[in-house]
């Protein structure tokens, strides 16, 4: 009786407490696969990637379609969707957030990912990537080569299960919200592109961006097709919560290196031993980042360890020679010493962008120091001393037979 | 006279003592009511044991002593071929050559033997010879006339094994204890018959071993037979209703079997078995909550197949209970917790579901339920031909109606089969599957998470005749995990379990040398 009483009563608070309020069928969902967000003259419009369960397209693939709704703010948009939608939006499998240019570049991000991570019903691990064409909805509205969903696209673009190139570490909403609030750090977001839309990657790269080969790239690769095609299209830079500029194709690896401290990506470089140019797959590196005190300044110093797997050698160098091998590894060491140390510069110098996280060093070392001169920092950046300590190990020349 | 008679049973007592200690080394005495009373105190407590005197019809002074064991003899043989020339042979005399004379010229059996220690006779009578006792000699006489029922019924349907002992328990008690009896050749073995039932009058034997049962759980379990008063006991679970603990709990504290060779094993470990007659199931206690995982069949295979299966029955119960009311909580309330592919398969399939999904997941199993009790009831033939209607015709056509999901028939094949893995629990699947279901589609993960917690509340508190069914103890050593989780190779169990047997020493000192 004493247990049957129990058993009633856990009911009851079962009851009471749940009330069966959470139950949501699944054929009552709207599945939002991403958002993309642009400026209005009034507000904002809100495009919503909804994907549609009931068809296919004449690929089989999952059909879907892209909404657009408006309102003052974001919230506002939102609410008018309910509106004119007969099933319950679900955000809580959101893969992407697009996010336009023009909102990076004039009111920053902050304000938007703060209402994303305050909504219980966001998932805090969607994608949060930057828009280079005319409008945010565009790159929803296109398709990635290999998959029609292009929330999905993006997804598996920047968040690859392997480790390789283009890999952001702070792409994930939660991740770039609290990179933003880190005093000194800067967030960098990729940026993707349609073709068609290059006019306003080059109006971008004209202002010293450098995102006009990125931009070209994606254009020139689907010239051509009919339907729009996305791709990435750079890696936008902020300064705080707002976008500043784009860094260059050529830089980006550089970046990654000095940023993310753990990427498998591929490096041509010059041999002086007969000419030519080698190949090697970056197979482990570590990059540790600290400031370093000088004659009463700081420096910046990147401490990089890292061991290359050689894959492709210059015809004509012989292998089997001692000096080869450890004239082929000086030339490695230095033209990394050399790429990483130009990207470095270029960024801090020309860009004027504290991407490499130079002042979040700062305040490391000294937290009171840069209370300081966080106010004067965008002046005193580019003075910068930088210096690259390189630690370069090739492995798989034995692999070569003399030639 | 009082006096001499209290010290000579003072002595005897203190001789069976010294006998049961060091059986092997004792002879006879020659003393014919000393023997008898020696063999009496040995087999104490051991009702199918029968010591009788006889006497030759035409010399009555000459007695001699009989012992075997009821059942397991062949009655017909005994009565023609020893009793009887014993009985009616003329000219037997009473001299030194008398056991020479029985032995080549009075009862001519084909493997008669003499034998001059106690511990040669309490093997023979308990393996169902004839043990002669003669009056004035030092050796006594065994007979093979074993009786007893070598294959009295087939395996049990459900408890099949591939490998081991096939036989299996019949409704005849006394045949039953034979089974158990062939198995453990040793006085040590205690076997009480008591009578229960007003009208049935049903006996049951209560079988242990002596060395090792603990006396407080003994002791218990006579106190709780003790109370049952009802009219009638036509099955071993009529017993088990009134004796065991927590009788609302949906999980066992007492455990059932139909296996001589399962009988035995828990006897080995310091268990209790409970005979009913007229019943094939055997009562066995206490009960630990990771012998629903335990197979016979796990000690007659190599120990990495059985450490393999036990961890997928665990795994199967782990699936039968929890998979219906985990897939209603993701499905229904945190839709979250699913990755985005299968979010979108599992949401393409309800499309154009006209029920609710709780709806659908409580009336799936249920039509489950009902196809499985209808094809335990039915004949072999036509419970195939169910199975067929039920998986293939039923399941099938109720996908392409639009009135299930496909991905909900695959969940309930699913809870299906692994709940067939573990039959032992069977009812404690069916109640826990039921009410998680409840609890998830109330609160989704919350109430699930609820629920397994009340039902391992209760599994901690669970006891089977003082015995923690579940036992947490942070100082774990190997000897105590051998047999749950993992079945440990054979030579490496030195411990019986800790809880339940007196004598918890299971191997030898000896070492393997190569």
């Amino acid at each position: 009786m004493k247990a049957a009483g129990r058993l009633i009563l856990f009911a009851v608070l079962a009851l009471l407490l749940s009330g069966c309020t959470n139950y949501l069928d699944l054929n009552r969902l709207e599945i939002v696969a991403g958002i993309a967000i642009d400026r209005n003259e009034e507000g904002y419009n809100v495009a919503l990637e909804l994907l549609n369960l009931t068809e296919t397209d004449p690929e089989g693939a999952l059909a879907f379609q892209v909404a657009e709704f408006s309102g003052q703010t974001i919230p506002a948009a939102m609410e008018n969707a309910k509106g004119r939608l007969t099933k319950e939006l679900y955000f809580g499998n959101l893969q992407t957030i697009v996010i336009s240019r023009q909102i990076a570049e004039e009111e920053g991000v902050a304000s938007i990912l703060d209402w994303f991570m305050r909504d219980s019903g966001l998932r805090e691990t969607s994608m949060v990537v930057l828009s280079t064409a005319e409008t945010a909805k565009e790159v929803l509205e296109a398709k990635g080569e290999d998959m029609a969903i292009a929330a999905f696209a993006i997804e598996a673009i920047v968040n690859p299960p392997e480790k390789e190139v283009f890999q952001v570490r702070d792409t994930m909403l939660y991740r770039v919200y609290n990179a933003i609030h880190i005093e000194g750090k800067n967030i960098v977001l990729m940026a993707f592109g349609v073709n068609g839309s290059g006019e306003k990657a080059k109006d971008a790269q004209d202002q010293g961006s450098g995102e006009e080969k990125a931009g070209a790239e994606t254009e020139g690769d689907s010239a051509g097709q009919e339907e729009p095609v996305l791709g990435v299209s750079g890696i936008g830079l902020f300064n705080g919560d707002r976008l500043v500029g784009f860094l260059p194709q050529e830089n980006l690896n550089a970046l990654l290196v000095l940023r993310e401290k753990g990427m498998q990506q591929t490096f041509a470089f010059p041999v002086s031993q007969g000419g030519g140019y080698a190949t090697f797959r970056v197979s482990r590196i570590k990059s540790e980042r600290h400031m370093k005190e000088t004659g009463g300044g700081l420096t910046l110093c990147f401490d990089v360890k890292a061991t290359g797997l050689l894959i492709q050698a210059p015809p004509g160098l012989d292998m089997s020679q001692r000096d080869a091998i450890e004239s082929l590894q000086q030339d490695a060491t230095a033209f990394m010493k050399e790429y990483l140390l130009t990207t470095a510069e270029y960024i801090c110098r020309e860009l004027k962008v504290d991407a490499i996280d130079a002042g979040y060093e700062v305040y490391k070392m000294d937290g009171r120091l840069w209370q300081e001169i966080k106010g004067d920092w965008d002046r005193l950046l580019p003075q910068l001393p930088i210096e690259i300590n390189m630690e370069l190990h090739i492995a798989g020349t034995g692999a070569y037979k003399a030639s | 006279m009082d006096f001499k008679f209290f010290a000579r049973k003072r002595r005897l007592e203190e001789k069976i003592k010294e006998l049961n200690q060091n059986l092997d080394s004792i002879e006879l005495s020659g003393d014919l009511a000393e023997e008898m009373a020696i063999l009496e105190g040995l087999f104490e407590k051991v009702d199918p044991m029968v010591l009788r005197r006889i006497r030759n019809q035409h010399n009555e002074k000459l007695e001699f002593g009989l012992v075997y064991c009821a059942g397991m003899i062949d009655n017909e043989y005994v009565g023609e071929a020893i009793i009887k020339p014993l009985t009616s042979s003329q000219g037997i005399n009473y001299d030194k050559n008398l056991t020479d004379t029985i032995l080549t010229q009075i009862v001519c059996n084909h493997n008669g033997m003499k034998a001059q220690k106690y511990s040669e006779i309490v093997e023979a009578a308990t393996y169902g010879d004839v043990v002669v006792l003669i009056p004035g000699s030092k050796d006594a006489l065994i007979y093979s006339t074993q009786g007893f029922p070598l294959r009295g019924t087939d395996e049990p349907e459900n408890e099949k094994t591939l490998v081991g002992p096939k036989e299996g328990f019949g409704e005849s008690l006394i045949n039953n204890l034979a089974f158990l009896h062939r198995r453990l050749r040793t006085n040590d073995l205690k076997m009480q018959f008591r009578t229960l039932g007003k009208r049935t009058r049903t006996s049951i034997c209560l079988c242990y071993l002596d060395s090792l049962v603990k006396p407080d759980i003994l002791k218990e379990l006579e106190e709780r037979l003790a109370i049952i008063d009802i009219d009638g006991i036509l099955d071993s679970n009529y017993i088990q209703e009134f004796i065991r603990d927590e009788g609302y709990s949906p999980f066992r504290t007492i455990g059932t079997t139909e296996r001589p060779d399962v009988v035995t094993g828990k006897l080995l470990e310091g268990r209790i078995a409970i005979f009913v007659d007229g019943a094939p199931t055997v009562l066995t206690l206490p009960y630990l909550f990771m012998e629903n995982f335990v197979n016979s069949e796990d000690y007659y295979l190599p120990f990495y197949y059985a450490t393999f299966s036990r961890v997928l029955r665990i795994c199967g119960f782990i699936l039968a209970v929890t998979v219906p009311a985990f897939y209603l909580a993701v499905s229904a309330f945190n839709h979250e917790m699913l990755p985005t592919p299968l979010l979108i398969s599992i949401a393409r399939e309800r499309q154009n579901i006209p029920f609710p999904m709780a709806l659908e997941i409580f009336s799936m199993l249920l039509v489950f339920d009902l196809l499985r009790e209808a094809g335990i009831r039915m004949p072999t033939v036509i419970g195939s031909a169910m199975s067929i209607v039920g998986g293939l015709v039923l399941g099938q056509a109720a996908v392409q109606a639009r009135l299930v999901s496909s991905v909900l028939i695959i969940m309930v094949a699913l809870t299906g089969i692994t709940g067939l893995l573990v039959p032992k629990m069977n009812t404690s699947i069916l109640v826990v599957r039921y009410s998680l279901l409840v609890a998830a589609s109330i609160m989704g993960l919350p109430g699930l998470t609820l629920g397994i917690a009340f039902w391992w509340v209760h599994l901690l508190n669970l006891r089977s005749f003082g015995v923690t069914q579940i036992e947490i103890n942070i100082n774990m050593n190997y000897q105590d995990q051998k047999d749950l989780l993992l079945r440990a190779p054979l030579w490496r169990m030195a411990r019986r379990p800790r809880n339940i047997a007196k004598d918890s020493v299971r191997k030898g000192e000896t070492r393997r040398q190569w």
